[in-house]
């Protein structure tokens, strides 16, 4: 892919901003560190446009990672940093760190979107898949389990809960919007 | 994006309008919301709107006016409050708005 120097990275998950390789948006830039001068937060998505292919390749992260596109048509993501040595920019230690012995592993979920920026045979641009993925999979509900009582009263309020969570929204769902985050433990004054 | 209890019988609720302008043809383009419609366990009976953080309703906050000096940017920043008696509200994109309701159990 053609990207022409430029990607973009997320604001917090929101609006995309655009980067552009050894470049500064208000001055001019000399970059002591070619490669991390070119590293930015990754919130949850970088992107990648080819606009002469009419190609959009992007990579929603699970977590907060740095990223960059050192190269044209080149993603990539620093998921951890582990270090033998000091890097000598004045923390005095190697950023090393170990859990039972062993240095620390970071493992996680990558999603990967490959399609037309413009013309999309698809009822839905690849943007707006994007932004409905994040949602669906970075957004994803957190399941706790718990040990409970063995009381009939408690199982009796768990599944009211249930019913107030099935029937909470009138079934509609415009997919440009949503709500989110309903703290059901205080629904108790209904 | 929330819903949380506030005081008494009211909520706190934040809409949110997840896609970004020209993303996408149809998905891009401003929602219409009747808050009213949004729940099915209780009806909104009113509401106010708010800032983000829900501390000030929007009607009263006076955000601080910057003059810009640069010529090539004049684009100005306008907080459209769109202060209305029916329970219709619009979301253009990347839009937040927050709202305090009062509801009624049905």
């Amino acid at each position: 892919m053609n990207t022409t120097s430029i990607f973009y990275t997320d604001s917090n998950g929101r609006e995309l901003l655009q980067r552009t390789l050894d470049s500064r948006p208000t001055w001019s830039l000399e970059l002591e560190e070619p490669i991390a001068g070119n590293y930015y937060p990754i919130t949850s998505k970088i992107v990648i446009v080819d606009v002469e292919q009419d190609v959009e390749f992007a990579v929603l992260t699970d977590r907060a990672q740095g990223g960059s596109s050192l190269a044209n048509g080149d993603v990539e993501l620093m998921v951890h940093r582990r270090c033998i040595h000091d890097d000598a920019f004045g923390v005095g230690e190697a950023l090393e760190e170990t859990a039972f012995g062993e240095g620390l592993v970071a493992r996680g979920k990558h999603y990967v979107i490959l399609g037309p920026k413009e013309n999309s045979s698809s009822d839905i641009s690849t943007a707006a898949q994007e932004r409905l993925l994040a949602q669906k999979k970075i957004l994803e509900p957190w399941i706790f389990l718990s040990t409970t009582y063995n009381d009939s009263s408690y199982l009796t309020e768990v599944r009211q809960s249930n019913s107030i969570w099935s029937l909470f929204l009138s079934g509609f769902l415009f997919s440009s919007f949503q709500v989110l985050n309903v703290p059901f433990q205080k629904m108790s004054k209904f | 994006m929330t819903l949380e209890p506030w005081i008494g019988f009211s909520f706190l609720l934040r809409l949110e309008h997840i896609l970004e302008k020209d993303e996408d043809s149809a998905l891009s383009q401003a929602v219409t919301i009747n808050l009213r419609d949004i729940f099915a366990p209780f009806t909104v009976t009113s509401f106010v709107e708010t800032t983000l953080a829900a501390n000030q309703r929007l009607t009263e906050n006076n955000r601080l006016k910057f003059d810009i000096r640069d010529e090539n940017k004049t684009e100005k920043r306008e907080v459209i409050i769109n202060a209305s008696d029916d329970f219709e509200v619009v979301l253009n994109p990347m839009e937040i708005r927050t709202f305090i309701i009062d509801v009624n159990r049905t």
